[in-house]
Protein backbone atom coordinates (compact mmCIF):
# COMPACT_ATOMS: atom_id res chain seq x y z
CA UNK A 1 0.00 0.00 0.00
CA UNK A 2 0.75 3.60 -0.82
CA UNK A 3 1.57 5.86 2.44
CA UNK A 4 1.35 9.61 1.61
CA UNK A 5 3.55 12.53 2.83
CA UNK A 6 4.01 16.34 2.55
CA UNK A 7 7.93 17.07 1.93
CA UNK A 8 8.99 20.92 3.35
CA UNK A 9 12.98 21.78 2.76
CA UNK A 10 15.04 23.44 0.29
CA UNK A 11 15.80 22.95 -3.23
CA UNK A 12 19.36 21.65 -2.46
CA UNK A 13 20.13 18.16 -3.00
CA UNK A 14 16.08 17.40 -3.41
CA UNK A 15 16.91 15.31 -6.53
CA UNK A 16 18.64 12.58 -3.93
CA UNK A 17 14.95 12.45 -2.87
CA UNK A 18 13.68 12.17 -6.60
CA UNK A 19 15.70 10.13 -7.10
CA UNK A 20 14.87 7.53 -3.76
CA UNK A 21 11.03 8.20 -5.27
CA UNK A 22 11.23 6.57 -8.65
CA UNK A 23 13.89 3.92 -7.61
CA UNK A 24 11.25 2.77 -4.74
CA UNK A 25 7.94 3.14 -7.45
CA UNK A 26 6.93 5.95 -5.87
CA UNK A 27 5.24 9.04 -7.01
CA UNK A 28 5.64 12.64 -6.95
CA UNK A 29 2.10 13.91 -6.93
CA UNK A 30 2.59 17.17 -6.90
CA UNK A 31 5.80 19.43 -6.68
CA UNK A 32 5.83 23.43 -5.69
CA UNK A 33 9.14 25.84 -6.08
CA UNK A 34 8.39 28.92 -3.87
CA UNK A 35 11.82 30.47 -4.39
CA UNK A 36 14.52 28.23 -2.93
CA UNK A 37 11.94 26.46 -0.67
CA UNK A 38 10.41 22.89 -2.28
CA UNK A 39 6.97 21.53 -1.26
CA UNK A 40 6.64 18.61 -2.42
CA UNK A 41 3.04 15.87 -2.41
CA UNK A 42 4.18 12.50 -2.56
CA UNK A 43 3.02 9.03 -1.95
CA UNK A 44 5.91 5.71 -1.70
CA UNK A 45 5.44 2.23 -0.89
CA UNK A 46 4.92 1.89 2.95
CA UNK A 47 7.80 -0.10 3.73
CA UNK A 48 10.24 2.45 2.26
CA UNK A 49 9.28 5.22 4.30
CA UNK A 50 11.43 4.52 7.33
CA UNK A 51 14.37 5.03 4.76
CA UNK A 52 12.68 8.15 3.16
CA UNK A 53 12.58 9.93 6.32
CA UNK A 54 16.12 9.31 6.59
CA UNK A 55 17.09 10.96 3.46
CA UNK A 56 14.61 13.55 4.49
CA UNK A 57 17.03 13.95 7.61
CA UNK A 58 19.92 14.18 5.51
CA UNK A 59 18.60 17.14 3.12
CA UNK A 60 17.38 18.89 6.37
CA UNK A 61 13.63 18.55 4.96
CA UNK A 62 10.50 18.04 7.25
CA UNK A 63 8.13 15.09 5.88
CA UNK A 64 4.63 14.77 8.04
CA UNK A 65 2.03 12.33 7.58
CA UNK A 66 -0.74 13.63 4.71
CA UNK A 67 -2.98 10.74 4.29
CA UNK A 68 -5.57 13.09 2.91
CA UNK A 69 -2.72 13.24 -0.84
CA UNK A 70 -4.60 12.23 -3.92
CA UNK A 71 -8.32 12.82 -2.76
CA UNK A 72 -11.08 14.95 -4.01
CA UNK A 73 -13.06 16.11 -0.39
CA UNK A 74 -16.47 17.85 -0.82
CA UNK A 75 -17.53 20.51 1.34
CA UNK A 76 -21.48 20.87 1.31
CA UNK A 77 -23.23 24.20 2.66
CA UNK A 78 -26.59 23.80 3.70
CA UNK A 79 -26.86 27.11 0.85
CA UNK A 80 -24.86 29.56 -0.78
CA UNK A 81 -26.14 32.39 1.03
CA UNK A 82 -24.13 34.81 3.52
CA UNK A 83 -26.02 32.58 6.32
CA UNK A 84 -23.63 29.60 5.66
CA UNK A 85 -20.97 30.87 3.31
CA UNK A 86 -18.01 31.73 3.17
CA UNK A 87 -16.64 31.83 6.87
CA UNK A 88 -17.21 27.77 8.01
CA UNK A 89 -16.63 26.10 4.73
CA UNK A 90 -13.83 27.94 3.21
CA UNK A 91 -11.74 27.96 6.72
CA UNK A 92 -12.50 24.39 6.82
CA UNK A 93 -11.63 23.82 3.12
CA UNK A 94 -8.66 25.11 3.59
CA UNK A 95 -7.51 23.44 6.30
CA UNK A 96 -7.92 19.88 4.33
CA UNK A 97 -5.73 21.66 1.79
CA UNK A 98 -2.86 22.33 4.13
CA UNK A 99 -3.21 18.34 4.79
CA UNK A 100 -3.14 17.35 0.94
CA UNK A 101 -6.53 17.21 -0.26
CA UNK A 102 -8.32 18.66 -2.94
CA UNK A 103 -11.14 20.48 -2.33
CA UNK A 104 -14.30 21.50 -3.80
CA UNK A 105 -17.11 23.76 -2.29
CA UNK A 106 -20.56 22.70 -2.97
CA UNK A 107 -24.01 24.56 -1.84
CA UNK A 108 -27.44 23.20 -1.91
CA UNK A 109 -30.60 24.38 -2.87
CA UNK A 110 -32.23 23.26 0.24
CA UNK A 111 -30.13 22.47 2.36
CA UNK A 112 -31.92 24.40 5.34
CA UNK A 113 -34.78 24.20 7.41
CA UNK A 114 -36.24 21.52 9.01
CA UNK A 115 -39.47 20.30 6.58
CA UNK A 116 -37.73 21.38 3.73
CA UNK A 117 -34.25 20.03 3.95
CA UNK A 118 -33.28 17.68 1.28
CA UNK A 119 -30.90 16.86 -0.94
CA UNK A 120 -31.72 16.33 -4.75
CA UNK A 121 -30.31 12.94 -7.21
CA UNK A 122 -28.02 15.45 -8.92
CA UNK A 123 -26.69 17.00 -5.45
CA UNK A 124 -25.95 13.73 -4.19
CA UNK A 125 -24.53 12.22 -7.41
CA UNK A 126 -22.03 15.68 -7.08
CA UNK A 127 -20.93 14.78 -3.89
CA UNK A 128 -20.56 10.79 -4.64
CA UNK A 129 -18.17 12.15 -7.42
CA UNK A 130 -16.05 13.05 -4.20
CA UNK A 131 -14.06 10.31 -2.13
CA UNK A 132 -15.26 12.04 1.27
CA UNK A 133 -17.86 14.62 2.04
CA UNK A 134 -17.96 17.42 4.82
CA UNK A 135 -21.37 18.86 5.76
CA UNK A 136 -20.93 22.35 7.33
CA UNK A 137 -24.44 22.55 9.63
CA UNK A 138 -25.48 24.92 11.81
CA UNK A 139 -25.86 25.70 15.44
CA UNK A 140 -29.39 24.02 17.26
CA UNK A 141 -28.95 20.21 18.47
CA UNK A 142 -32.57 19.95 18.29
CA UNK A 143 -32.40 20.67 14.53
CA UNK A 144 -29.12 18.47 13.75
CA UNK A 145 -30.09 15.14 15.53
CA UNK A 146 -33.74 15.35 14.09
CA UNK A 147 -33.66 17.04 10.51
CA UNK A 148 -30.09 16.89 9.01
CA UNK A 149 -29.36 13.33 8.39
CA UNK A 150 -31.87 13.99 5.64
CA UNK A 151 -29.18 15.28 3.77
CA UNK A 152 -26.80 12.54 3.96
CA UNK A 153 -28.12 9.34 5.22
CA UNK A 154 -27.96 7.54 1.98
CA UNK A 155 -24.67 9.04 0.61
CA UNK A 156 -22.14 6.17 -0.12
CA UNK A 157 -19.02 8.18 0.51
CA UNK A 158 -18.21 9.07 4.11
CA UNK A 159 -19.24 11.97 5.71
CA UNK A 160 -18.36 14.27 8.44
CA UNK A 161 -20.51 16.56 10.34
CA UNK A 162 -19.69 19.57 12.05
CA UNK A 163 -21.65 21.82 13.70
CA UNK A 164 -22.34 23.86 16.56
CA UNK A 165 -23.08 21.42 19.46
CA UNK A 166 -20.05 19.93 21.17
CA UNK A 167 -20.63 16.30 21.00
CA UNK A 168 -23.51 14.39 19.02
CA UNK A 169 -24.37 11.57 17.20
CA UNK A 170 -25.87 12.09 14.01
CA UNK A 171 -27.31 9.31 12.25
CA UNK A 172 -25.61 8.21 8.51
CA UNK A 173 -22.60 10.43 9.55
CA UNK A 174 -19.10 8.96 9.92
CA UNK A 175 -17.50 11.19 12.30
CA UNK A 176 -18.60 15.09 13.87
CA UNK A 177 -16.81 17.94 15.12
CA UNK A 178 -18.61 20.18 17.79
CA UNK A 179 -17.92 24.05 17.73
CA UNK A 180 -17.95 24.70 14.10
CA UNK A 181 -21.80 25.97 13.65
CA UNK A 182 -22.66 29.36 11.88
CA UNK A 183 -20.34 31.57 12.76
CA UNK A 184 -19.89 35.08 11.28
CA UNK A 185 -16.00 35.57 10.75
CA UNK A 186 -12.91 34.03 9.98
CA UNK A 187 -11.86 31.07 12.15
CA UNK A 188 -8.35 32.78 13.91
CA UNK A 189 -8.24 31.53 17.52
CA UNK A 190 -6.28 28.73 18.49
CA UNK A 191 -9.21 27.21 19.82
CA UNK A 192 -11.00 26.92 16.55
CA UNK A 193 -7.75 26.10 13.99
CA UNK A 194 -7.57 23.01 16.50
CA UNK A 195 -11.33 22.30 15.69
CA UNK A 196 -10.46 22.32 11.95
CA UNK A 197 -7.64 20.33 12.35
CA UNK A 198 -9.33 17.77 13.95
CA UNK A 199 -11.71 17.80 11.04
CA UNK A 200 -8.88 16.98 8.46
CA UNK A 201 -7.97 14.63 11.04
CA UNK A 202 -10.86 12.32 10.39
CA UNK A 203 -10.81 12.61 7.17
CA UNK A 204 -7.54 11.41 7.03
CA UNK A 205 -8.47 8.72 9.23
CA UNK A 206 -11.77 7.77 7.30
CA UNK A 207 -9.67 7.64 3.96
CA UNK A 208 -7.14 5.50 5.35
CA UNK A 209 -9.35 3.18 6.33
CA UNK A 210 -10.78 3.13 2.91
CA UNK A 211 -7.52 2.36 1.26
CA UNK A 212 -7.08 0.06 3.50
CA UNK A 213 -10.31 -1.93 2.20
CA UNK A 214 -9.36 -1.26 -0.89
CA UNK A 215 -5.74 -3.18 -0.65
CA UNK A 216 -7.73 -6.14 -0.16
CA UNK A 217 -9.15 -5.55 -3.83
CA UNK A 218 -6.51 -3.68 -5.03
CA UNK A 219 -7.04 -1.63 -8.09
CA UNK A 220 -5.60 -3.01 -11.54
CA UNK A 221 -3.36 0.37 -12.18
CA UNK A 222 -2.14 3.36 -9.51
CA UNK A 223 -4.38 6.54 -10.03
CA UNK A 224 -0.66 8.08 -9.42
CA UNK A 225 0.43 6.02 -12.66
CA UNK A 226 -2.45 6.89 -14.41
CA UNK A 227 -2.09 10.71 -14.36
CA UNK A 228 1.43 10.98 -15.27
CA UNK A 229 0.39 9.09 -18.39
CA UNK A 230 -2.66 10.70 -18.86
CA UNK A 231 -0.57 14.14 -18.39
CA UNK A 232 2.01 12.61 -21.12
CA UNK A 233 -0.30 11.30 -23.77
CA UNK A 234 -3.11 13.99 -23.80
CA UNK A 235 -1.10 17.13 -23.16
CA UNK A 236 -3.87 19.50 -24.03
CA UNK A 237 -4.54 18.63 -19.99
CA UNK A 238 -1.93 20.28 -19.02
CA UNK A 239 -2.66 23.72 -20.77
CA UNK A 240 -6.37 23.67 -19.12
CA UNK A 241 -7.16 26.76 -16.78
CA UNK A 242 -8.76 25.02 -14.10
CA UNK A 243 -6.53 24.37 -11.04
CA UNK A 244 -4.99 20.81 -10.79
CA UNK A 245 -6.24 19.91 -13.89
CA UNK A 246 -5.65 16.12 -12.91
CA UNK A 247 -7.71 15.80 -9.81
CA UNK A 248 -6.23 12.36 -7.80
CA UNK A 249 -8.75 10.51 -6.07
CA UNK A 250 -8.98 7.31 -4.33
CA UNK A 251 -10.09 4.96 -7.15
CA UNK A 252 -9.19 7.10 -10.04
CA UNK A 253 -9.27 10.41 -11.65
CA UNK A 254 -10.87 14.22 -12.56
CA UNK A 255 -9.34 15.03 -15.31
CA UNK A 256 -10.20 18.71 -16.39
CA UNK A 257 -11.10 18.39 -19.80
CA UNK A 258 -14.47 18.33 -21.70
CA UNK A 259 -15.99 14.97 -21.94
CA UNK A 260 -17.34 15.25 -25.39
CA UNK A 261 -14.15 16.31 -26.78
CA UNK A 262 -11.59 13.99 -24.99
CA UNK A 263 -13.04 10.58 -23.48
CA UNK A 264 -11.98 9.01 -27.02
CA UNK A 265 -8.17 10.14 -26.50
CA UNK A 266 -8.25 9.58 -22.54
CA UNK A 267 -10.01 6.11 -23.15
CA UNK A 268 -6.76 5.43 -25.66
CA UNK A 269 -3.97 6.26 -23.05
CA UNK A 270 -2.14 3.62 -22.53
CA UNK A 271 -0.56 2.29 -18.56
CA UNK A 272 1.20 -0.24 -18.08
CA UNK A 273 0.46 -1.79 -21.48
CA UNK A 274 -3.39 -1.27 -21.42
CA UNK A 275 -5.31 0.88 -22.79
CA UNK A 276 -7.42 2.91 -19.88
CA UNK A 277 -11.01 2.59 -21.49
CA UNK A 278 -10.04 -1.15 -20.74
CA UNK A 279 -9.19 -0.73 -17.33
CA UNK A 280 -12.09 1.51 -16.11
CA UNK A 281 -14.89 3.26 -16.25
CA UNK A 282 -15.24 6.80 -17.49
CA UNK A 283 -18.47 8.82 -17.64
CA UNK A 284 -19.21 12.23 -17.65
CA UNK A 285 -18.92 14.53 -14.44
CA UNK A 286 -21.62 16.65 -13.55
CA UNK A 287 -19.18 19.14 -12.16
CA UNK A 288 -18.79 21.09 -16.13
CA UNK A 289 -18.74 18.24 -18.24
CA UNK A 290 -15.40 17.18 -17.09
CA UNK A 291 -13.96 13.60 -17.36
CA UNK A 292 -14.02 11.11 -14.18
CA UNK A 293 -12.45 8.00 -14.53
CA UNK A 294 -12.94 4.97 -12.07
CA UNK A 295 -10.40 2.06 -12.18
CA UNK A 296 -11.43 -1.07 -11.93
CA UNK A 297 -10.33 -3.59 -9.01
CA UNK A 298 -7.90 -6.21 -10.07
CA UNK A 299 -10.93 -8.92 -9.00
CA UNK A 300 -12.92 -7.44 -11.75
CA UNK A 301 -10.61 -9.19 -14.16
CA UNK A 302 -9.63 -12.94 -12.51
CA UNK B 1 -26.62 48.72 23.17
CA UNK B 2 -28.14 45.67 25.24
CA UNK B 3 -28.38 42.40 23.50
CA UNK B 4 -30.81 39.53 25.31
CA UNK B 5 -30.66 35.92 23.88
CA UNK B 6 -33.59 33.87 25.54
CA UNK B 7 -33.05 30.22 23.84
CA UNK B 8 -34.27 26.89 24.55
CA UNK B 9 -31.01 25.55 23.44
CA UNK B 10 -28.11 27.58 25.30
CA UNK B 11 -24.98 26.61 23.23
CA UNK B 12 -26.73 27.98 20.12
CA UNK B 13 -27.81 30.85 21.69
CA UNK B 14 -24.58 32.15 22.79
CA UNK B 15 -23.68 31.69 18.93
CA UNK B 16 -26.59 33.77 17.87
CA UNK B 17 -25.39 36.39 20.62
CA UNK B 18 -21.99 36.31 18.95
CA UNK B 19 -23.61 36.08 15.19
CA UNK B 20 -25.62 39.45 16.10
CA UNK B 21 -22.69 41.20 17.59
CA UNK B 22 -20.81 40.83 14.58
CA UNK B 23 -23.76 41.79 12.12
CA UNK B 24 -24.16 44.87 14.36
CA UNK B 25 -20.48 45.65 13.69
CA UNK B 26 -20.60 45.37 9.66
CA UNK B 27 -23.35 47.10 9.39
CA UNK B 28 -21.96 50.04 11.72
CA UNK B 29 -25.27 49.90 13.77
CA UNK B 30 -23.26 50.17 16.91
CA UNK B 31 -24.84 53.65 17.53
CA UNK B 32 -28.03 53.50 16.12
CA UNK B 33 -29.42 50.27 17.52
CA UNK B 34 -30.83 50.79 21.20
CA UNK B 35 -31.24 46.92 22.55
CA UNK B 36 -32.25 43.47 21.01
CA UNK B 37 -34.04 40.81 22.29
CA UNK B 38 -33.68 37.43 20.51
CA UNK B 39 -36.46 34.64 21.86
CA UNK B 40 -35.36 31.08 19.87
CA UNK B 41 -37.11 27.54 20.40
CA UNK B 42 -35.39 25.37 17.58
CA UNK B 43 -38.30 22.49 18.83
CA UNK B 44 -41.31 24.16 17.60
CA UNK B 45 -39.13 26.19 15.42
CA UNK B 46 -39.70 29.64 16.15
CA UNK B 47 -37.07 32.70 15.95
CA UNK B 48 -38.00 35.85 17.33
CA UNK B 49 -35.64 38.69 17.06
CA UNK B 50 -36.81 42.72 18.26
CA UNK B 51 -34.64 45.37 17.64
CA UNK B 52 -35.13 48.85 19.16
CA UNK B 53 -33.17 51.65 17.30
CA UNK B 54 -32.87 55.14 16.65
CA UNK B 55 -33.75 56.85 13.55
CA UNK B 56 -31.04 59.41 12.39
CA UNK B 57 -31.82 62.98 11.49
CA UNK B 58 -31.24 63.30 7.43
CA UNK B 59 -27.60 65.12 7.30
CA UNK B 60 -25.90 64.96 4.06
CA UNK B 61 -23.33 67.41 4.11
CA UNK B 62 -19.98 66.38 5.08
CA UNK B 63 -19.79 69.72 7.74
CA UNK B 64 -22.77 68.58 9.13
CA UNK B 65 -21.74 64.92 9.69
CA UNK B 66 -17.71 65.55 10.64
CA UNK B 67 -15.79 67.77 12.34
CA UNK B 68 -13.39 68.82 9.74
CA UNK B 69 -9.87 70.89 10.16
CA UNK B 70 -7.15 71.89 8.31
CA UNK B 71 -3.39 70.64 9.11
CA UNK B 72 -0.12 71.88 7.22
CA UNK B 73 -2.37 71.65 3.59
CA UNK B 74 -3.91 68.28 4.51
CA UNK B 75 -7.80 68.34 5.94
CA UNK B 76 -8.66 65.90 8.41
CA UNK B 77 -12.14 64.83 8.27
CA UNK B 78 -13.53 63.25 11.83
CA UNK B 79 -17.16 61.43 11.52
CA UNK B 80 -19.50 61.02 14.24
CA UNK B 81 -21.21 58.11 13.13
CA UNK B 82 -19.08 55.36 11.57
CA UNK B 83 -22.30 54.82 9.37
CA UNK B 84 -21.61 57.57 6.94
CA UNK B 85 -17.61 56.27 6.60
CA UNK B 86 -18.19 54.40 3.65
CA UNK B 87 -20.62 57.30 1.40
CA UNK B 88 -17.72 59.66 2.39
CA UNK B 89 -15.20 57.78 1.20
CA UNK B 90 -17.15 56.75 -1.94
CA UNK B 91 -17.65 60.82 -2.51
CA UNK B 92 -14.47 61.62 -1.70
CA UNK B 93 -12.26 59.74 -3.81
CA UNK B 94 -14.75 60.68 -7.07
CA UNK B 95 -14.42 64.24 -6.16
CA UNK B 96 -10.56 64.27 -5.17
CA UNK B 97 -9.09 60.82 -6.77
CA UNK B 98 -7.99 58.16 -4.71
CA UNK B 99 -4.30 58.64 -4.25
CA UNK B 100 -5.48 62.31 -2.48
CA UNK B 101 -7.59 60.42 0.24
CA UNK B 102 -6.65 58.23 2.90
CA UNK B 103 -8.92 56.55 5.82
CA UNK B 104 -6.19 57.55 8.72
CA UNK B 105 -8.64 55.65 11.32
CA UNK B 106 -12.16 54.18 11.79
CA UNK B 107 -13.79 57.32 11.49
CA UNK B 108 -10.82 59.58 10.16
CA UNK B 109 -10.12 60.31 6.69
CA UNK B 110 -7.21 62.96 5.60
CA UNK B 111 -8.04 64.70 2.14
CA UNK B 112 -4.46 66.26 0.55
CA UNK B 113 -4.53 70.04 -0.78
CA UNK B 114 -8.42 70.35 -0.31
CA UNK B 115 -10.45 73.48 0.86
CA UNK B 116 -11.88 72.53 3.99
CA UNK B 117 -15.08 75.38 2.97
CA UNK B 118 -15.89 73.14 -0.08
CA UNK B 119 -15.64 69.72 1.91
CA UNK B 120 -18.08 71.30 4.38
CA UNK B 121 -20.82 71.86 1.73
CA UNK B 122 -20.25 68.44 -0.25
CA UNK B 123 -23.03 65.90 -0.20
CA UNK B 124 -21.97 62.65 0.26
CA UNK B 125 -25.24 61.37 -0.66
CA UNK B 126 -28.58 62.12 -2.47
CA UNK B 127 -31.00 60.63 -0.39
CA UNK B 128 -31.00 60.32 3.46
CA UNK B 129 -29.60 56.93 5.25
CA UNK B 130 -32.25 55.00 6.09
CA UNK B 131 -31.49 53.11 9.72
CA UNK B 132 -34.82 50.89 9.44
CA UNK B 133 -33.76 50.13 6.07
CA UNK B 134 -30.02 48.89 7.96
CA UNK B 135 -32.05 46.92 10.79
CA UNK B 136 -34.02 45.23 8.17
CA UNK B 137 -30.67 43.75 6.59
CA UNK B 138 -29.52 42.84 9.88
CA UNK B 139 -32.33 40.97 10.93
CA UNK B 140 -32.74 39.06 7.58
CA UNK B 141 -28.61 38.43 7.82
CA UNK B 142 -29.37 36.82 11.62
CA UNK B 143 -32.84 35.03 11.43
CA UNK B 144 -32.25 31.48 10.35
CA UNK B 145 -32.74 31.00 6.51
CA UNK B 146 -34.82 28.06 6.75
CA UNK B 147 -37.34 29.86 8.51
CA UNK B 148 -39.56 31.38 5.52
CA UNK B 149 -42.70 32.45 7.36
CA UNK B 150 -42.09 35.68 8.76
CA UNK B 151 -44.86 38.20 10.49
CA UNK B 152 -42.96 41.38 10.94
CA UNK B 153 -44.39 44.92 13.06
CA UNK B 154 -42.70 48.06 13.18
CA UNK B 155 -44.05 50.60 15.87
CA UNK B 156 -42.06 53.70 15.89
CA UNK B 157 -38.63 52.46 16.46
CA UNK B 158 -39.54 49.07 17.32
CA UNK B 159 -39.14 46.19 14.94
CA UNK B 160 -40.07 42.87 15.68
CA UNK B 161 -39.74 40.04 13.54
CA UNK B 162 -40.66 36.45 13.66
CA UNK B 163 -39.70 33.46 11.74
CA UNK B 164 -41.46 30.37 11.40
CA UNK B 165 -41.64 26.90 9.43
CA UNK B 166 -45.30 26.71 9.92
CA UNK B 167 -48.01 29.52 9.95
CA UNK B 168 -47.64 31.25 13.30
CA UNK B 169 -50.43 30.98 15.33
CA UNK B 170 -51.88 33.69 17.57
CA UNK B 171 -50.73 32.58 21.09
CA UNK B 172 -47.29 32.66 19.93
CA UNK B 173 -47.69 36.27 18.36
CA UNK B 174 -48.81 37.32 22.07
CA UNK B 175 -45.95 35.77 23.53
CA UNK B 176 -43.56 37.90 21.08
CA UNK B 177 -45.57 41.16 21.71
CA UNK B 178 -44.66 40.18 25.29
CA UNK B 179 -40.98 40.41 25.14
CA UNK B 180 -39.59 43.40 26.32
CA UNK B 181 -36.42 45.24 24.66
CA UNK B 182 -33.90 46.47 27.58
CA UNK B 183 -31.63 49.35 26.54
Amino acid sequence: MLKYFIFEGGMYKHEILLEFIDDVGGFVIQKTVIGLDLIMNLAIPEEEAARLQELVTEVNGKLRDAPLIGTEVAVVAPTLSRHHLPHPACDIAENLRRHGAKTNIIGLARGVGQKIVHTSIQERQLIEEHDLAVFTLGNFEHCLKKFKSELFKDLSVPVIVTGGPPELEIEGASGYVGGIGRYPERARTLDMIERLRKVSEIAGKLIEERRKEMDLDPLIIEPALVKTEVERQVPEVLDALSPNPVTLKVDGLRIKLPYDDYKDKVASVVVDGRRLGEVSRITKSLMRNYILVRILPESYFS
Amino acid sequence: MKIVVVSSDSKGGEMYRHIIERNVEDLALGSSVVGIVVLIKPELPLFVIKVRYKERESKNKLGELAKIEQRSGNVRIVLEDEIDLGDALKTLWSTYGRDKVEQSGRTEIVVKGADPDSLRELKIRKERVSVSEKVNELVNRVIPEGLRVRYAVREGDLLMVMAAEDPIPEDWKRMATDLAVDT
